[in-house]
Order: structure tokens, then C-alpha cells, then sequence
């Protein structure tokens, strides 16, 4: 049985990063890593503890390259800089935030490259084999929401990327570590003090952020899918307890289709994958203060549903 | 010669009880329908359809206060399906060839 990432040295880490790259099996989708920062070593052995390493050389999905970045400039002011499969999308970040731009950049390499799925932009988790789509909306708080959940027992199956599946609308888990900004650091640092956070990287064009290392269960297991259940529209307002409200679906329909990476670009298979997991959802609106409370909500939504069939 | 009206091939469309959604396969769009706008669209899905059998399917499923209005919701309806793409008009001759 292969190590985990947490167990490898991190001198085995550089290594493998200097040379064929570092190869993760995300549920989802396979990234291979390469850099020759010194620093990302020990930042992945914290917040890609959880997994283990793929064999070198095979079949990857996206190549991401993150290395310093020549020229003068490197004198005075170095920096970085991130090449997806060889080609640089992005403006350089400051030398110390080797991890912010990581992330930004696979997170760009696979919302462009997911041709495979009907893509969400979306946090999602699962209880009782039935998902929980929760749709990012500018200032919903599904960051927060989707950590608060995986941290009280839901598995957790991105924080980012909803995957629904053409063939049944099944949600597949593409697993990273959760993004965390600003004050919701210090909520779910607080909330849940034994999750796994990487450092805070300030002054980032998101503000401060930090990363929450995805739990080993759920890394575990990161190739089961499971059936669509509710759709939550979360919104985070500081003085709300917790308020739902029923969506329709064809409402909800509309709201998802736009929140997508590529539904635009699927056509009638986008629209049957979005219509069978609306059709196999309720759909609400949460207006949350409240994160026990909204948790407790949320479970008692998903527990009211029947057992999905077996898949 | 009437026209007749039918909706345009390969169109997808979901029931979600008060609302329907509904794929047009030319332009990739969905549209959210009302079910009188959904009747229309399966009833010329079904076959070309002159303007006075909308009317006439229109004036059974409307509630009694709007059946005086069944030609003008006809009209109304198969405007807003035309223009956005959902249903095609049809010449007379071909139409009554089905």
C-alpha cells in the first residue's frame, strides 16, 4: 500500500517534484506537480497529507509546473510563476505564496479541462449516499459552509467543483484542499480545532487565505460517487439564525446553468445532466447565521430523503 | 391556405410541475415555460398545428374566466415560441400533408 503524503520525508517530496513530478489521483481528475521551490515540499506533506502518490509517468490531466521566475527582476523582487502543461496563463505571484497560486492555477487548468462532466462551480458533500450541492454566489459563505460540514461528520467532495456525471447525474468527488478566506479562518479554526490548516498567506487579490488539508476518510474515498439530493442556495448574513426557503426546480435549474464552468458548451448533454440531478434534488435557499444551526438544518434536509437506489 | 405551427426537431423539455424547462436544440438555450406555453410547444411536437387547433386545446385547459381569451392567448403564445426559436410556422399545403 502506497504512503501517504503526510509520511513521505520532505526530501522525498523535493525530490519528486524536481524530477518526473509529483502524481495525484483526485477522485475526479490526476494532476502531476512539478516545482523547483524549495517551500511547496512541506506545504503539500500538510494539505495534500491525506493522499498518496501516484505512480510517476502515467496519465495526467493537467501538468502543473510552478517555478521562480528568471530575469532581472529575480534580484529585487522575485516571484513566481505557474505553467500549465507548459504554457504560462497567469501573471506571476510574489515568491512566498507558492501555494495560493498552485491552487489558483489547477483550479483554472481544471475548470477549463473538465470536458468529461457537467461542471459546478460549487462546494459538495455527501450524507447517507445523497449529495449536497452548495452553489458559489458572490458573499454565500460556501467555503465556510462546506468546511463547517465536512468537519461535523458529511463527507466531504469538493470544495470547488461540482462534477455531475453525463450518463446518471451522479456527483463524482474531485478533491483539494478547501480555500478558506478572510474571517472564515478563524471561524472554522475555531469551529472545528482539529482540522488541518496550512499558513495564512495575507494580501493575496482574495485577501487572506488558508487551506484546509481534506480529511484522510474522505480522501479514502475519493472514486465513490453519490446521488443528487439537496440543492442548497447558501447567503451568509451575520444577523440571520437560519431561515429556508424552498426553491423551484426550474428555478433552481437556471441558477445552476449559470453557475456552471461549461454548461454552455454542452448542449443537450449538458442539459440532461443538470435536468436528472434537478429533477433528483430539493432545491432551498439558506439564509444562515447561525453554522451549528445551519448544519443541523442541512442534516435534517438530507435525512428526510428517501435512500438513494443503488448505483 | 393556414399556416400551421410546429415546434422544431430534437427539442428536450423538462416538467417541474409549475414550470417547465425547455432545450432548444439550435440555439443551446433553456427557457423557462409556463404550462400553457408548455401545452403549446408538446402540442405542436406532436404535429403541425393550425393557430384555431391551439385555440381549441387552449380553451380546455384554461381556467373559465380565461377561455374568452383562449385566441388571444393562442396568438400570444405561439408569437413568444416563434421568437425564440421553440416553433417554426409550417405552409398550409405541407402542414395538411401529415
Amino acid at each position: 500500500m502506497s504512503q501517504r503524503i503526510a509520511e513521505l520525508p520532505v526530501e522525498t517530496l523535493r525530490a519528486g517534484l524536481a524530477g518526473d513530478g509529483l502524481s495525484l489521483d483526485l477522485g475526479a481528475a490526476r494532476v502531476r506537480i512539478r516545482s523547483d521551490v524549495d517551500a511547496l515540499a512541506p506545504l503539500l506533506k500538510t494539505v495534500y497529507g491525506s493522499f498518496t502518490l501516484e505512480p510517476a509517468g502515467g496519465v495526467c490531466d493537467v501538468t502543473a509546473t510552478l517555478r521562480r521566475k528568471g530575469g532581472l527582476r529575480r534580484f529585487v523582487r522575485p516571484q513566481l510563476e505557474i505553467l500549465i502543461d507548459g504554457a504560462v496563463d497567469f501573471e506571476p505571484f510574489p515568491i512566498d505564496t507558492p501555494l495560493p497560486l498552485l491552487e489558483w492555477g489547477m483550479n483554472y487548468a481544471l475548470a477549463q479541462r473538465a470536458s468529461w462532466c457537467l461542471l459546478l462551480h460549487a462546494g459538495v458533500v455527501e450524507r447517507g449516499g445523497r449529495a449536497i450541492v452548495l452553489p458559489a454566489m458572490p458573499g454565500a459563505g460556501k467555503s465556510t459552509l462546506t468546511a463547517a460540514l465536512a468537519a461535523r461528520g458529511f463527507r466531504l467532495l469538493s470544495d470547488e467543483f461540482g462534477v455531475v456525471g453525463f450518463a446518471d447525474s451522479r456527483l463524482t468527488p474531485l478533491l483539494r484542499p478547501v480555500a478558506l478566506k478572510n474571517q472564515s479562518i478563524d471561524v472554522i479554526a475555531q469551529f472545528a480545532p482539529d482540522v488541518v490548516l496550512g499558513p495564512r498567506y495575507p494580501k493575496t487579490h482574495k485577501g487572506t487565505v488558508a487551506h484546509l488539508a481534506p480529511a484522510l476518510t474522505h480522501v479514502a474515498a475519493k472514486h465513490v460517487t453519490a446521488a443528487p439530493g439537496l440543492v442548497i442556495f447558501p447567503r451568509y448574513v451575520a444577523s440571520a439564525g437560519v431561515e429556508v426557503e424552498p426553491v423551484t426546480r426550474a428555478r433552481a435549474f437556471a441558477r445552476l446553468a449559470v453557475n456552471s464552468f461549461n454548461y454552455e458548451f454542452l448542449g443537450a448533454l449538458g442539459f440532461d445532466a443538470l435536468g436528472r440531478l434537478i429533477a433528483g434534488s430539493e432545491a432551498y435557499q439558506l439564509r444562515y447565521g447561525d453554522l451549528e444551526g445551519a448544519i443541523a438544518k442541512i442534516g435534517s434536509l438530507i435525512d428526510a430523503l428517501p435512500p438513494p437506489s443503488a448505483s | 391556405m393556414t399556416d400551421h405551427y410546429a415546434a422544431v426537431e430534437g427539442i428536450r423539455m423538462l416538467d417541474f410541475g409549475d414550470e417547465w424547462v425547455v432545450f432548444n436544440p439550435l440555439s443551446w438555450d433553456a427557457h423557462l415555460l409556463n404550462p400553457a406555453a408548455a401545452i403549446v410547444l408538446e402540442l405542436a411536437g406532436s404535429a403541425a398545428q393550425s393557430e384555431q387547433e391551439i385555440e381549441a386545446c387552449l380553451r380546455e385547459v384554461l381556467v373559465d374566466a380565461e377561455k374568452g381569451a383562449a385566441a388571444e392567448h393562442a396568438r400570444r403564445l405561439l408569437d413568444e415560441l416563434i421568437q425564440l426559436g421553440l416553433v417554426r410556422t409550417v405552409a398550409g399545403d405541407v402542414a395538411t400533408d401529415r
